[in-house]
Parts: structure tokens; C-alpha cells; sequence
């Protein structure tokens, strides 16, 4: 039997007479079987058949349905189940900052989708990274760059491009301290006569 | 032409083959008696391999034993690429660098970097793996090429005077100067990150201070190998400084690697007259990455006030992408400013010329995309 997802608002409206809606998983990212809704929680009937996907999810409780069928049993949505409009990747690139000024950047681009392709040198302007993203941009940063199509929860299709910088971990104390000592050693070596 | 490319210099010729794909440049000389140095390095893009071991290669020569020496002029990636690589191919080759890359501050900034992955090797990780070459050779075997060999202005690099030699072979470094190694110092200085820093890639964005520019002596040919050196305004520092040591070597070169791909920043009048011949020939590699490609057409024409043979590994500008799939080439064209591949065809002009002989004339050849500037 296949599992049957509501969301917590069609549940309560529904209870008693649950109406099976599968929607389509796929773009979301959430594992399949499982399908993304707005609110923090999903109501899943005979949540046991999905498997894997159902230990991604972290089950709140477990009631039974007024219908008294299969149990129901209410899942937390992670955040990134949460549905948003769907974004279909045709490009994508990995990049790396070689430059910035005050209103251009310039970056070396190396294609994720044809990974044979030559890299290329770009340059574009700082506007076309988000504000929050902005502090990142500098020389030596990475980010991706994926252009698609972008398809609302209404149907309507929009040609978009998205540019996201990568988060890198940052140096410590430590780690500063231990390459200096390192730095030491390896000075000792390579003047060593 | 190009069934001649893979044939060995005789004894007496010597040999200037320069190398540039775009983005990178690699020079092989042949000191003559079969004995070779190989100055920077890149890496052709069909092969994956530094450029000027497939070239030995090719030619016949046993890199563990015939290649002498291995400069890395400095520490951009547009010129260390695939260096390590050569240093370990070449067992026999002692190794240069700049001397202002001993500084502690330098192998801490190696250290950090190696410590991290990143998109692309930069030519501090390059480093990282010379420097594991280095120490992993005994010096109790073979303690001249444990080196590096840390190059600073007025000193000699190699000098290859064994007895049963024919010809004469002498390189000499003409950069940096000491106030250059302290700038290159405050420039390193500049990269090592801070606590809380993220762990980016470590981008020059300075002056090339540390660049080494040699002079390189074959007989009765003198070669000027120019680097990256820049010129400023200065007198202790890039092409001043070299123009006002008292030990300058003497003579006037014949053939000049062009500095810093043509530049403007790198163009100082007076080493044409002092220090190279009327009408020499100017060897170009392009730099087809940043806002200018270089050479741009005014730096061409200020080289041809000073000759005419002036040659180019390739095209300054780089070459057309690959168009995308109708959508996303829409996308780019409506967001990028510029666009271009900065990597083409590995571009080879090769100068032969035989030594010992007055008045003799040298032989130009074109490889791979390389042209004569007109």
C-alpha cells in the first residue's frame, strides 16, 4: 500500500474522511515517497512503507485515523522539505573569485554540467550577488552559479539564475599556531647545508 | 613545420623554446652539450602534464640527467603550475626560487594553504609539494640539489664549467633586490589569514616583487629572461634597480623573454638600450586572463619601436566559449559583462642558434597557434 501524505491543516480539515493527495517529490530534494509541504509537520498513512526515507524524518506521534484504517503518524519537516517553487537546473558552474571591484567581479567558472568544458573567465556585476552573500565575495571565495527554470507553486515558468557562496570553515588559533611551528621546521630543513 | 618540432638541438646550438597556452608560461633552454634548465612551468591542457617534460621528452632528452636546473621565477599560478612535477621528473636539476619565498611568513602561508582543498591548486600548494621534493632528496647524496637555491639580485644561479664542457653557460639572477624581497614580504604578510578568517585560497593581488629575471650567458649568446619584473618609479626596486647595480652582467642580450607578458607596467625604456641589442628577439607569452588580456595592441606597439622580430605563444585575447543550450546562453549573455576561455592550444616558438659562430643568424620556429606579432 502506498504511503499517503497531508499536510497537518488538510489533516484537521479532512480528519474523519482523509482524502489521499501524493504529490510529486523529485525537485524538492526530499526522499521519495515523502512530499514537502508549508507547514513544520506531515501526517503520513502507513508511514512504515517508506522505508529509508521515513527514518530521514523524525516522527512526533503516532494516531490513528478517525477512519480507522492505517495509523497516521505526524513527521517533523526539516526545513529543506519545505516546499518552495521548483527549480529545474539546466547549468551549473562552480567559480572562484580572482577579483573584485567596487561594482564588478571577476571569476574563473568551471563547468559542473559538462565537466570536459575548458574554464572560463567571467566577469559580472556585484549586483547580480544577493546582499547577504555580498560580505563573502572576495578574492579566493567559491560559489556556484546554476541557471534554470523556475516553476511557481502557481504553474508559471521563469528563467532564473542564482549565484550562492560557499561558507568556508575558518581558520583558529590553533590551526595559525601549529603552521607557524611547521613553518619553522620545514625553514630548518630547506636551509640546512 | 611541425615534422621538425621533435628534433634535438646538436651540441653546439643552443636552444630558446618558450611556451604559453593563455593563461601560463614555460621556458626550455638548451645550455648546449646537451645540458638543459627549464625556467617556470604549465601544464598542456590535453595531456595534463607540465609542458616541458612532454617536450624533452618528445626531443629525446633524459630529464633525470641532462636537465641542470629549475627555476620558479615566482609563486603565481600562471607560472609554477606543474612545477613540482618537473623537479621530481628532473632528479638531477638544482632548484631556484626567489629568495624572498625563504621567509617564514611564506612557508606559513604554504603550510596553511596545503592544509586545505580548493577548486583549483594554486601556486602555493605548488609549493608544497617542491618543498616535500626538496627535503625527500638526501643530502648526503646529492646535497647541491637539495637546495633551493634562493635567487636575489647579483648573484649567480648556475654556472656549468666542467672541464670537458665546449661552450660556456652562465645564469645570473637580476632580480629581486633586497628592497624588493621587503615588499614582497609585506605582501605575503598580507595573505596569512587571521583567526576567524574563512580558510579561502590565498589570490596575489600585489606587484610581482619577488619575480626573478635572469641573464642567461650560452657561449657568445646572451638572453634575457624577464619574468614578471615590473618597473617603478623607484630606483631601488623591479627594472631600475637591475639598471643601476655596479654588477649587471656585461653584454647585450640578443633574445628577450618580454616581462610581465608585454605590460606597460613592466616596460622600462632604458633595458632596451642598455641591455639588449638593436632589432633582438622578443619572445611573448599572452595573458589572456583580467579585465586587459595582455599584450593589448599599444604594449605591441611599444615593443615595436625596438624591433621587429617579435613573436607570440598565442593569442592575447583568448578564445570564444562553447555556446550553452539556448536558455542558459540567453541567461549568461543578459547577466556576464565578459565571457572567454582564457586556455588555448599550447602555443611553442622555438629559437635555435648555433653557437661559436660570428655573424651567425638564429632559426624562428611556430608551433601551435605562436605568431609572429606584426
Amino acid at each position: 500500500m502506498e504511503s499517503e501524505i497531508f499536510s497537518t491543516k488538510q489533516f484537521q480539515e479532512e480528519s474523519g474522511n482523509i482524502q489521499s493527495r501524493v504529490i510529486d517529490s523529485g525537485e524538492s530534494g526530499a526522499p521519495e515517497g515523502i512530499s514537502p509541504f508549508p507547514s513544520g509537520f506531515l501526517i503520513a498513512q502507513n508511514a512504515e512503507s517508506l522505508g529509508e526515507s521515513f527514518s530521514e524524518l523524525q516522527a512526533k506521534e503516532t494516531v490513528t485515523g478517525s477512519n480507522g484504517h492505517s495509523p497516521l503518524t505526524v513527521l517533523n519537516i526539516p526545513s529543506q522539505f519545505v516546499p518552495t517553487n521548483r527549480f529545474q537546473v539546466l547549468q551549473k558552474w562552480e567559480g572562484e573569485i580572482i577579483g573584485i571591484s567596487a561594482d564588478e567581479c571577476r571569476a574563473v567558472v568551471r563547468n559542473m554540467t559538462s565537466p570536459e568544458a575548458p574554464e572560463e573567465e567571467v566577469t559580472f556585476s556585484i549586483e547580480e550577488i544577493s546582499e547577504s552573500d555580498r560580505v563573502l565575495a572576495m578574492p579566493g571565495a567559491v560559489f556556484y552559479w546554476s541557471v534554470g527554470y523556475e516553476d511557481s507553486l502557481q504553474g508559471q515558468r521563469t528563467r532564473k539564475s542564482t549565484i550562492r557562496f560557499r561558507r568556508l570553515p575558518t581558520w583558529t588559533k590553533k590551526e595559525l599556531n601549529k603552521a607557524r611551528q611547521e613553518a619553522q621546521s620545514l625553514r630548518d630543513l630547506l636551509v640546512r647545508k | 613545420m611541425s615534422e621538425n618540432r621533435y628534433t634535438t638541438p646538436t651540441r653546439n646550438e643552443a636552444e630558446i623554446s618558450v611556451f604559453g597556452p593563455g593563461v601560463g608560461e614555460c621556458i626550455v633552454l638548451h645550455l648546449g652539450d646537451f645540458e638543459w634548465m627549464v625556467v617556470d612551468s604549465c601544464i598542456d591542457r590535453e595531456s595534463k602534464r607540465p609542458i616541458a617534460l612532454q617536450y624533452l621528452e618528445k626531443i629525446g632528452v633524459d630529464v633525470t640527467t641532462s636537465v641542470k636546473c629549475f627555476v620558479a621565477t615566482h609563486w603565481h599560478d600562471d607560472h609554477i603550475s606543474g612545477a613540482a612535477q618537473i623537479l621530481k621528473a628532473c632528479s638531477s636539476a638544482q632548484f631556484v626560487c626567489s629568495a624572498a619565498l625563504i621567509a617564514e611568513e611564506f612557508l606559513q602561508l604554504v603550510k596553511l594553504q596545503s592544509e586545505r582543498s580548493f577548486m583549483r591548486n594554486s601556486g602555493v600548494d605548488e609549493f608544497i609539494q617542491i618543498f616535500e621534493e626538496l627535503i625527500s632528496r638526501s643530502p648526503d647524496v646529492r646535497w647541491q640539489t637539495v637546495g633551493p637555491t634562493w635567487a636575489r639580485a647579483d648573484l649567480p644561479v648556475l654556472r656549468l664549467l666542467k672541464t670537458d664542457r665546449s661552450i660556456r653557460a652562465e645564469v645570473f639572477a637580476l632580480s629581486p633586490s633586497d628592497a624588493a624581497i621587503t615588499l614582497a614580504l609585506h605582501e605575503i604578510g598580507q595573505l596569512l589569514p587571521t583567526p576567524q578568517a574563512p580558510k579561502r585560497r590565498a589570490v596575489a593581488q600585489t606587484p610581482n616583487h619577488v619575480s626573478v629575471a635572469l641573464w642567461v650567458t650560452v657561449g657568445n649568446l646572451h638572453i634575457l629572461l624577464g619574468s614578471d619584473l615590473e618597473h617603478f618609479p623607484d630606483e631601488r626596486l623591479g627594472w631600475k634597480a637591475v639598471l643601476l647595480s655596479p654588477t649587471k652582467p656585461s653584454g647585450r642580450a640578443l633574445v628577450v623573454k618580454v616581462p610581465h607578458h608585454g605590460s606597460g607596467d613592466a616596460y622600462c625604456p632604458d633595458i632596451w638600450l642598455d641591455l639588449i641589442t638593436p632589432n633582438p628577439i622578443a619572445l611573448v607569452t599572452p595573458f589572456a586572463s583580467g579585465r586587459k588580456p595582455l599584450p593589448t595592441e599599444d604594449d605591441i606597439k611599444r615593443i615595436q619601436n625596438h624591433t621587429s622580430n617579435i613573436y607570440c605563444t598565442g593569442a592575447p585575447r583568448g578564445s570564444r566559449p562553447q555556446r550553452l543550450v539556448s536558455p542558459v546562453e540567453r541567461t549568461v549573455r543578459e547577466m556576464v559583462r565578459t565571457r572567454r576561455v582564457i586556455q588555448g592550444p599550447m602555443g611553442h616558438v622555438r629559437m635555435r642558434y648555433p653557437l661559436g659562430m660570428d655573424g651567425a643568424n638564429p632559426t624562428i620556429e611556430l608551433f601551435e597557434g605562436a605568431k609572429q606579432l606584426t
